[in-house]
């Protein structure tokens, strides 16, 4: 019955989607042919087929329906309720059910903004209608989720073991697709504008939010990613350069790269040609990446599944990236046009070579992830590309790009005369050089340690500096209230310079804890103790609990600072069923100075081996990931309070007290 | 910003009077050549603190350790893994340091061990020197544009705005702001005539020639890619753990409910096929005790194989009787020797259970020599024999 619920949604999701794709189209050939009147049912029967269809898996894992085969694949009744909600998209079938859902969430909110006559917005439903046609297509064949068993188990498997561990499951996955899907608006809308050969800034400024919010949902993804490896895999780290974190960071480097050369195009008309490429590159490294998770083209964590989705989705990948590029060949006189930039020394400059910078990032993790694809296709070898290269190649990357949001932001636009430039940056360089000295006074000595701090000194104090430059004429008293407007007047400028910040610390906490970070590993006897730097670990005792869908086994270790006990720390290992080496679960101790980790390697009665871990200054690394976030809304929505209903895209200037509000 | 952070004595520099005949007054020189000397003394005690405290050269055991692929691992190094053939990996560079091997001879041990796959820092050379000259080539070609793009853009036409005026102290510093775009379609009026179309045009449309030509190349790579694996294989990962796990033996796996065949069961006491069916089933599943129940009963009726094997798994899991498990997995071993899962077993329950590290070298050396293991679980064999005998070696 469920099933047959669940299909019916795809049915109706797929039906409203070509329905969508051809209204659209006529809509955009023709403005009078089709309105909103039109495509209003093909919409909402798009959000209530998929709406459906995720209720209805949801549904069946809650009320344990085996006999729906995505069930019987991915869940068992002893799963708690937490990570049985959660089941719905951690294998494919679900994963592109919620991307179904995601994408009509997407649809219906342009809709919302489509007026009749709107050629523009007409294209970008048709182009999103047709996408929507695929992924519900793949949802009604080759990765139905709502297939029948008959005669139906009693019970399943479960979900994979790493993926019932923690918490972050229910917000990560959800996020990422938020950020992935979200960027097919940007994509729909320069499709749109090259079928009608409008090379302007139109359809940057009607989709300057939604590429915004797809951006602020893919950094917190990625973040939060990078969070949930830390707490739950157990060897320590965040950032592995997985093939599968690659993937979701490479649209992340080029979203990035397209929001500040739209910046560009906005305010100086250049580079039309080069971001109708960049969103084109960016919704093609999203659909990439899902396929390079979802082929089990590389074997990876979230690979779990392999199955017929892979030549489906590779195929619609060279159809996007083929289609789009030939699209845009046949424009290219309209829109490869636009004027170039006085000077390298300006804001456009500096945001020139920011995309060189960024483009270069996304090309080397896009080739080294693929690398070792192809040499095994070509040459039958396999070999191996991780974070030795990945790290060398991107702290040059890396640094070149703090360097640049440091001094990007304080040039004018046009063109920056020496002095102009010396008057903005002396007292933030001061500033930066001063906690660099600060840092090495203090016995700090690790160069990358040294150099992330002083860049990113650089970069709070270069905004901090702008900000002052904003409020310098108002009586001191008022520089608050006058630097609060400031933020409001030109969100999109300060958004920019609150996510530079968060990238900022997010930088000095990799620099931190990969070069002051200790490692060691202790075996010990209960009661014995092993101390790292100012902790002590003591190992009291083991404890057992047969949970339903697992036994758990782990050790207590008391964690004491100057004999001052700070926390018990349950490092566990996980026996799931059949699986000859348990799945470790680390126990983390975050404090301000520092996080201890603390994970199993061997547990027996009375002996533990442990890996014992410190990064100094973790939180930041998440705070920071906040703060960048929190940029990105800012940017969003910040100038919501001052200006009520207002199209036009505010452009990114510092803001200039005096001067009126433009509107 | 500057006139906050600014010494509040100077503050009245701004304005200097003419009271010195012109001349700057030293206040105002001090003023202007404060940040620079300040910049100065800064940058000379971050250079001489760096160049002083050369932090310690890292461990070279621990680098090595850190470009090998730890081999049961995703993704990460024998370095950052605690899996117990990391452990072995890296007590075993730790001894061949310390035996006075070179770095490349120690990486060459390993990669005649595992293949260059151990290597996750691919040298630039053979298979993998492309991967070093693409990115330099990009960044070659990337600031070749750029200079490019810049250059042909100072046409005597286009007329040089300085939008600044003076010294950034000025209120109308910022006077950049009065630039925004007018026209909501366009990239008219941005100065400059617009390139003929023609020769963009036909550059662009080589361009894209070029990228379908590389985007059927990666086509084709991949689906050859594809071909070779077998359904549900790995190159590597955790996955290579579960699918070596995964029956070896290719178990019935009848869509019939536990209840009905338990029914079935229950009815036809002697059926013993059915009975396996179903125990197996409780047995994938880890509900180990009713599964001991219906291989009990198997047993009581013959000795089946596998039946003793699982029997011994479960003695061992859920018994913590290592001795006994091992005789029951020999036993089943004895009538058929060549049982991949009952070696596995065996050898994990002496290797843990009973700490005979020596016996369990041999139990996977069987192992590995069986024919038709696949590559992962070949690695996954070889990396458990490698703790086994890095064990054996310790004691």
């Amino acid at each position: 019955m469920t099933a047959l619920v669940g299909r019916s949604g795809v049915a109706l999701g797929l039906l409203s989607a070509l329905l969508l794709a051809a209204q659209a189209a006529r809509a955009w050939r023709r403005p009078q042919a089709a309105g909103r009147v039109q495509l209003r049912p093909a919409v909402y029967g798009m959000v209530a087929g998929a709406l459906t269809a995720m209720v209805a898996l949801e549904v069946a894992l809650l009320t344990d329906d085996f006999s729906v085969a995505y069930v019987a694949q991915n869940h068992a009744r002893a799963t708690p309720l937490l990570f049985t909600v959660v089941s719905a998209w951690a294998a494919l079938e679900g994963s592109i059910v919620l991307w179904g859902l995601v994408l009509a969430g997407y649809t219906a909110a342009v809709f919302a903004g489509f007026r009749d006559g709107d050629r523009l917005g007409a294209g970008a439903l048709a182009v999103m209608g047709a996408v929507a046609v695929f992924f519900f297509g793949l949802m009604a064949s080759a990765t139905d989720p709502f297939q029948v068993l008959d005669p139906a188990p009693a019970d399943g498997p479960g979900p994979n073991a790493l993926l019932q561990n923690h918490v972050l499951m229910a917000f990560h996955p959800p996020l990422l697709y938020l950020g992935y899907v979200g960027l097919t608006v940007p994509f729909a809308f320069a499709v749109s504008a090259l079928a009608l050969g409008r090379g302007g800034a139109a359809w940057l400024r009607r989709t300057r939010r939604w590429s915004l919010l797809a951006w602020a949902f893919l950094t917190a993804g990625v973040v939060l990613g990078g969070w949930w490896s830390y707490e739950v895999l157990g060897w320590g780290g965040f950032w592995a350069w997985d093939p599968v974190e690659n993937a979701s960071f490479m649209p992340w480097l080029v979203a990035t790269a397209f929001i500040h050369s739209a910046a560009v195009q906005l305010h100086r008309g250049m580079l039309q040609a080069w971001n109708f490429v960049l969103v084109i590159a960016a919704f093609a490294l999203t659909l990439l990446g899902t396929f390079l998770t979802r082929s089990g083209v590389i074997a990876s964590v979230h690979s779990f599944t392999q199955s017929v989705v892979g030549p489906a989705l590779l195929g619609f990948l060279l159809l996007v990236v083929a289609g789009s590029l030939t699209l845009f060949a046949l424009r290219a006189d309209l829109v490869a046009t636009s004027p170039r930039p006085d000077r390298l020394v300006s804001r456009e400059g500096a945001l020139l070579v920011n995309n060189l910078l960024l483009g270069l990032f996304a090309f080397v993790v896009l080739t080294g992830t693929l690398y070792p694809i192809f040499v095994e296709a070509f040459s039958g070898a396999q070999v191996s590309v991780g974070r030795p290269f990945f790290d060398r190649m991107a702290a040059p990357i890396g640094l070149a790009l703090l360097l640049g949001m440091g001094v990007g932001p304080v040039l004018p636009w046009r063109a920056a005369r020496p002095a102009v430039v010396w008057a903005r940056l002396r007292w933030p360089a001061v500033v930066a050089l001063a906690a660099g000295a600060a840092l090495v006074l203090a016995g700090v000595r690790a160069p990358s340690v040294v150099l992330v701090a002083i860049l990113a000194a650089g970069i709070a104090a270069a905004a901090l500096g702008r900000l002052a430059a904003a409020v310098r004429h108002q009586p001191p008293r008022r520089r608050l209230a006058a630097a609060g407007r400031a933020l409001q007047r030109n969100p999109g400028y300060w958004g920019g310079q609150f996510a530079h910040v968060g990238v900022a610390l997010v930088a000095v906490a990799i620099a931190v804890t990969g070069a002051l970070g200790a490692r060691q590993q202790v075996t010990l006897a209960a009661g014995q103790s092993a101390v790292s730097g100012p902790f002590t670990l003591t190992f009291t005792g083991v404890f057992e609990r047969d949970e339903p869908q697992r036994l758990v086994r782990g050790a207590r270790i008391e964690l004491r600072r100057g004999g001052r006990l700070v926390a018990v720390l349950q490092p566990r290992l996980n026996q799931y069923p059949r699986q000859v080496q348990a799945v470790g679960t680390p126990a983390v101790w975050t404090g301000p100075a520092q996080d201890v980790y603390v994970s199993l390697t061997a547990l027996e009665p009375g002996r533990v081996e442990l890996q014992v871990l410190r990064h100094p200054l973790m939180w930041l690394l998440w705070a920071g990931g906040l703060v960048t976030v929190a940029g990105g809304l800012w940017a969003l929505a910040g100038g919501r309070v001052r200006r009520r209903r207002d199209d036009t895209v505010r452009t990114e200037l510092p803001a200039v007290p005096a001067e009126p509000t433009r509107a | 910003m500057p006139s906050r952070l600014r010494p509040s004595g100077l503050a009245g520099a701004r304005r200097p009077p003419t009271l010195t005949g012109g001349r700057p007054l030293p206040v105002a020189a001090a003023r202007r050549w404060l940040p620079v000397v300040v910049l100065v003394v800064l940058v000379a005690v971050v250079v001489a603190g760096l160049a002083q405290g050369r932090p310690a050269p890292r461990d070279r055991a621990e680098a090595l350790a850190a470009r090998l692929r730890c081999p049961d691992c995703q993704s990460i190094s024998v370095a950052e893994s605690d899996s117990q053939t990391a452990q072995a990996i890296r007590a075993e560079i730790g001894q061949l340091v310390a035996d006075g091997r070179s770095d490349q001879q120690v990486l060459d041990h390993f990669v005649a061990r595992y293949g260059r796959w151990v290597l996750l820092d691919p040298p630039p050379r053979g298979a993998t020197l492309l991967l070093w000259v693409l990115p330099v080539a990009a960044l070659a070609a990337g600031v070749g544009v750029l200079v490019g793009y810049r250059r042909r853009a100072r046409s005597p036409a286009a007329p040089r705005v300085d939008t600044e005026s003076g010294a950034g102290d000025q209120a109308g510093a910022d006077a950049e702001a009065e630039v925004e775009i007018q026209a909501p379609t366009g990239a008219d009026g941005w100065g400059g005539p617009p390139a003929p179309p023609g020769r963009s045009r036909r550059r662009v449309l080589a361009g894209i020639l070029a990228g379908v030509v590389a985007l059927a190349a990666i086509a084709f790579g991949v689906t050859r890619a594809l071909v070779p694996r077998p359904a549900g294989g790995y190159v590597t990962g955790i996955e290579a753990a579960q699918a070596s796990q995964a029956s070896p033996g290719g178990r019935d796996l009848s869509k019939v409910s536990d209840a009905e065949l338990e029914a079935v069961v229950a009815a036809n006491p002697e059926v013993l096929d059915m009975r396996l069916a179903l125990a197996h089933r409780y047995f994938d599943r880890r509900d180990y005790r009713k599964a001991l129940e219906h291989y009990k009963i198997v047993l009581d009726r013959e000795p089946h194989p596998q039946a003793l094997a699982h029997v011994g798994w479960i003695t061992y899991v859920l018994l913590q009787r290592a001795d006994l498990a091992a005789e029951l997995l020999e036993r089943s071993l004895e009538r058929q020797p060549g049982d991949p899962e009952a070696l596995w077993f065996l050898g994990i329950v002496q290797l843990h259970g009973l700490k005979d590290a020596r016996a369990a070298a041999a139990t996977f050396t069987r192992l590995r020599d069986l024919p038709g293991l696949s590559g992962a679980e070949r690695r996954q064999v070889d990396g458990l024999l490698r703790t086994a005998r890095a064990a054996e070696a310790r004691r």
